[in-house]
């Protein structure tokens, strides 16, 4: 079966397979709570119920699980449809969401606020600032060369600005406290939903609802972006409106991903090619459905992570221990399939 | 009709690639453009469907000058086929057709009945239609010719600009997009075309436009414009055209032909 007839049931799956998997997260954690207790707290929200459980469940559920699940969901999500974008406007399959710098601006941003022994909501404004900044100077970069709207030379800034806030970072480790400020440092360089709350997903889904309806809207638009600039124009597509939208867009999703939740390499990147081997490569099949598998991996991994008793793994770090392994299986069974 | 005047076009001021050019191209005809390599044949036609912006002079499509339409009007008119185009991206040879549709479908939309019957139908003139689930970039480089022609095609637009059409294409290959073009031309579209090989104006062209450093060397009918002298000042080299006859199953054809002499 082609990818276009298979979709409508690859959908389904991944769509059951998530609400399956967000139902079940709430099963998952230090707290063992009863599926039914989960259920009542949850109903007791909508309806008036008689509380029979303590309130510390009460807010296990709702102010820590809840709001991990949700941007586990989200983040995954977000990363995977960033990743498919990037890649189909570049016209490159090796293309990361951190293309164009988002993740080292994030990252000196977070680091940069960390050694003020900023508040949690603090380090997260600096991230995204930092973020937002290296991506405005990548294009700003690409600009100067009087060919602002070159894909290649947009790449070339995003690398450049890359290593410019890589290299800032280092500077703020190499002046942090060893004791408290570089570990929190490192940990948030190596990406954690830990510490979520139900306000980052307030934040979130918004700037993820907008960001995706509109490159939705683009879909057919974007497809036609990689056939090649030239061509695209020819076909009637407003090339410079469509690289900005993606840009914007995508940028979006990262950089409040990676302000929530650190740096989570892996996903972005790989999450789209599995997509692309089910369903193919039309943009508007091929970024829904690496968004669902997105959502439900990092889902997935960080269930692990929670399961996991006494320590707390870092989820950037998890994603590729776990993720390269099922890739690998994945990437041999399909091209059987084909 | 597409009416260029005095085109001029350079990459670096210090050497200009098109220093006056001007042609007409009605429906019906195939223009196919001769000169050697460098001599700005596709940066003719990128002036044309205004991938570049021209220093002088101006194009206009139907009477509307083709800087100032906007992309998707522009895309309504006129079609361009590539040389080749790389889609790095599994995409089906259906999805690739329907591509062409885009100038049709209003922002966010999902193609119509009416754009996948107008890709069908492309597809079918082509006959490519028994590959639309097929790979695009698995395919051989003829069939990919062919199906970027039925992108064109679906496209609707009544002006299609076909850069090197044959080139890379085997002898077949070649002959088949040559039909294919003297076919759409007969139906009333207008062909823009290049070719390395004088002797394909013979069979698909109508006129002749030769281009020789940045300005127009010779134009008209391929029986009066490609001759033993224009050939041989255009190329540099002693060329010779000549009538030949064969004949088929189907009856006797007669055919000029060029023989490049090679001491």
């Amino acid at each position: 079966m082609k990818g276009n007839a298979r979709y409508p049931v690859l959908m389904s799956i991944f769509i059951c397979g998530l609400i399956a998997a967000f139902f079940l997260s709430f099963l998952i954690g230090r707290y063992p709570i009863a599926p039914k207790t989960v259920t009542d707290i949850a109903l007791s929200r909508l309806l008036h119920m008689e509380p029979y459980w303590e309130s510390t469940l009460e807010k296990v559920v709702l102010q820590v699980r809840l709001p991990r699940i949700l941007l586990a969901i989200l983040v995954g999500g977000s990363l995977s449809m960033a990743g498919a974008s990037y890649q189909t406007l570049f016209k490159n399959p090796m293309v990361s969401p951190d293309i164009l710098g988002v993740s080292a601006g994030a990252g000196f941003g977070a680091a940069f606020a960390m050694l003020q022994n900023s508040s949690w909501a603090k380090i997260q404004l600096f991230a995204l600032a930092g973020g937002l900044a290296a991506v405005g100077l990548a294009y700003l970069v690409a600009s100067l060369s009087g060919r602002r709207q070159d894909l290649t030379i947009l790449i070339l800034g995003g690398v450049v600005t890359s290593s410019l806030f890589q290299s800032l970072l280092s500077v703020i480790k190499t002046l942090a406290d060893t004791d408290s400020q570089l570990p929190s440092i490192t940990f948030w360089l190596m990406g954690s939903l830990g510490k979520g709350n139900n306000q980052d997903v307030l934040v979130m889904l918004p700037a993820v609802v907008v960001s995706i309806s509109i490159l939705f809207l683009f879909r057919n638009r974007i497809d036609a972006l990689s056939a090649g600039e030239d061509e695209a124009l020819s076909m009637g597509v407003n090339v410079p409106l469509v690289k900005l939208v993606v840009i914007i867009c995508s940028t979006l999703l990262t950089v409040v991903s990676v302000s929530i939740c650190g740096i989570i390499g892996w996903v972005g990147m790989v999450v789209p090619h599995i997509a692309r081997a089910l369903t193919g490569a039309s943009y508007g099949r091929l970024s829904s459905l690496s968004f669902l598998i997105g959502a439900l991996f990092l889902l997935i991994i960080d269930n692990i992570i929670r399961g996991i008793p006494g320590v707390e793994l870092p989820l950037g770090v998890m994603t590729a221990l776990i993720g390269t392994p099922v890739f690998a299986v994945m990437l041999a069974r399909v091209k059987k399939g084909w | 009709m597409i009416e260029a005047k005095h085109v001029q076009f350079c990459y670096h001021n210090d050497a200009p690639v098109l220093k006056d050019v001007s042609f007409t191209l009605e429906k019906g005809e195939s223009l196919c453009v001769l000169g050697p390599n460098g001599t700005g044949k596709t940066t003719l036609f990128r002036c044309v469907i205004n991938l570049h912006k021209l220093q002088g002079g101006k194009v206009l499509i139907d009477g509307k000058n083709s800087a100032s339409l906007r992309a998707e009007a522009r895309a309504r008119l006129i079609a361009y086929v590539p040389q080749a185009s790389a889609l790095t991206f599994p995409y089906t040879v259906r999805e690739t057709v329907l591509m062409g549709r885009i100038a049709h479908q209003k922002l966010g939309a999902s193609p119509s009945h009416k754009d996948k019957l107008a890709a069908e139908a492309a597809m079918e003139r082509l006959d490519v239609l028994h590959m639309a689930q097929c790979r695009f970039h698995e395919l051989s480089g003829g069939e990919r010719q062919l199906v970027l022609v039925a992108r064109a095609l679906a496209q609707q637009a009544e002006y299609l600009v076909l850069d090197e059409p044959t080139s890379s294409l085997d002898y077949a290959n070649q002959i088949r997009i040559l039909q294919v073009i003297k076919h759409l031309a007969s139906d009333g579209y207008a062909i823009l075309m290049t070719s390395h090989l004088p002797d394909q104006t013979f069979l698909a062209a109508t006129r002749v436009l030769m281009l020789k450093d940045g300005l127009v060397f010779a134009c008209g009918a391929p029986e009066a414009t490609v001759t033993s002298q224009n050939l041989s000042a255009l190329y540099g080299l002693d060329v010779c055209v000549t009538e030949a006859q064969a004949t088929f199953a189907a009856g006797a054809y007669k055919s000029k032909v060029c023989i490049p002499s090679m001491p």
